[in-house]
């Protein structure tokens, strides 16, 4: 049992290939989803745990209870989407398969963020910045999300053809990771910011990229509330 | 080299399940057509519904199959038109044919739709407020909009290799590319007014 979880585990991270091939094959599912859903477990929520290490004390179990469930809830919104989208593009195959590929392309992910955790710990320590914490922490998850998308791209059969279906499945797993996280915020909590396990509903987080890029530019909600009414003004509309 | 391919080959060894039923296997009675046509319609209402998770009310189950309604209208109305005009032009390709293709072509939309109704439930409970609800409609039309293409290459992809080698020209490629051409009209003209109903007008 032990075993036959260490050798899947380090299948998943030194051949992706093996992995992929399994999975289309239909061998091993078993216990390449054990494996990769203990690994996921593992993974986010020691991520999440370094994450919510920034402002400390309950945000850091906060942030380790609910890293879990943004993959876990994103899986289960995209399984569907690559199932669907695979048959469109002339490469089916049964659910499990599609539910396996996802799993172990996420796991891959969460075991190359357990990775990254300690360094990113020691830095979110040095650099005690708001802003330098969520660009280090948005750049492990990408980083991570890399290795994820190797052993998916190699899951999904042959090469022609595979960028397409690999584009729209990939685009559908950032939306809907981006707005489960978004949903369960906060993450790293803002110094001025009380600590909650959740914020109330609100808005996506398209309109916060907007705003944050908005901000970067140096234009704030007042400057842009009053570009928008002088809009108003020039094309005669009423306030 | 990965790239993207006008005309996909299906894979070597198909899967016999219910997605190599619905869309992939080419061989199929003309029962089984119809059947497809049908379950790519309830997927594509399925998904509908899904886009007005947000808005619940029964009158907006009119709006949901207004995002359905392409696909079956382009299947019923548009594929004789196809057939009527290159039989007018004898391009060999049969009436069953093309009845085939149109069947694949709304299963392949369907089958993508169905895919993304979860997503578009959890999308469409989760973004509050006038601009979330807008973002929520544009992924849903870039989705519809996706799903539809594939549909329509799908078609145009089953009725090109129906054509005989010796008859497949410019012309036949020509009749087949104007009618989905008049398929992405049609969606264009229905789809992005029935997102917006189904959003109450983003009132």
């Amino acid at each position: 049992m032990s075993a036959d979880l260490s050798h899947t585990l380090t299948a998943l991270l030194r051949s992706p290939a093996s992995i992929a091939a399994s999975i289309t094959e239909g061998r091993d599912l078993r216990s390449i989803a054990r494996a990769s859903l203990l690994a996921l477990l593992v993974g986010t929520l020691v991520f999440g745990g370094v994450v919510g290490s920034h402002r400390g004390s309950l945000q850091m179990l906060y942030a380790a209870l609910k890293l879990p469930w943004v993959s876990m809830l994103t899986l289960a919104l995209s399984v569907p989407v690559l199932h669907g989208a695979r048959a469109a593009f002339e490469r089916p195959e049964p659910f499990a398969q599609s539910a396996a590929l996802m799993l172990a392309a996420s796991a891959r992910t969460a075991l190359v963020l357990l990775a990254l955790a300690p360094a990113l710990a020691l830095a979110l320590q040095v650099l005690r910045g708001y802003h330098a914490a969520v660009v280090l922490s948005a750049l492990s998850y990408g980083l991570a999300g890399l290795a994820g998308v190797g052993l998916l791209r190699r899951g999904l059969g042959p090469a022609e053809g595979r960028l397409a279906l690999l584009g729209f499945v990939l685009s559908a797993h950032l939306l809907t990771s981006a707005q489960v996280a978004w949903g369960l915020r906060p993450w790293l909590v803002r110094p001025s910011a009380d600590v909650v396990l959740v914020r109330p509903p609100e808005g996506t987080f398209a309109e916060e990229l907007a705003r944050a890029g908005f901000s970067a530019a140096g234009i704030y909600d007042s400057t842009r509330s009053k570009a928008r009414e002088a809009e108003r003004r020039a094309h005669g509309e009423p306030r | 080299m990965e790239s993207f391919e006008p005309c996909p080959h299906p894979t070597p060894a198909p899967d016999d399940g219910f997605s190599s039923r619905m869309v992939t296997r080419r061989d199929i009675h003309p029962a089984r057509a119809l059947l497809r046509i049908l379950t790519g319609f309830a997927f594509a209402c399925a998904f509908g519904a899904a886009a007005g998770a947000g808005h619940p009310a029964p009158e907006r189950l009119v709006d949901a199959m207004g995002v359905a309604a392409p696909p079956l209208a382009f299947g019923l109305f548009f594929t004789p038109s196809l057939w009527v005009l290159l039989t007018l032009f004898d391009r060999g390709v049969g009436a069953f044919e093309i009845a085939r293709a149109a069947a694949r072509g709304v299963s392949t939309t369907g089958m993508v739709l169905a895919g993304l109704v979860p997503l578009t439930v959890f999308f469409e409970l989760s973004a509050g407020g006038p601009d979330g609800q807008r973002f929520a409609a544009a992924l849903e039309l870039c989705a519809v909009t996706f799903a539809g293409l594939l549909g329509l290459r799908a078609f145009a992809c089953d009725v090109l290799e129906a054509a005989p080698a010796g008859r497949a020209g410019a012309s036949t490629t020509a009749l087949v590319l104007g009618t989905c051409g008049l398929g992405v009209l049609l969606g264009a003209h229905l789809v992005p007014g029935a997102i917006l109903a189904l959003h109450g007008g983003f009132r």
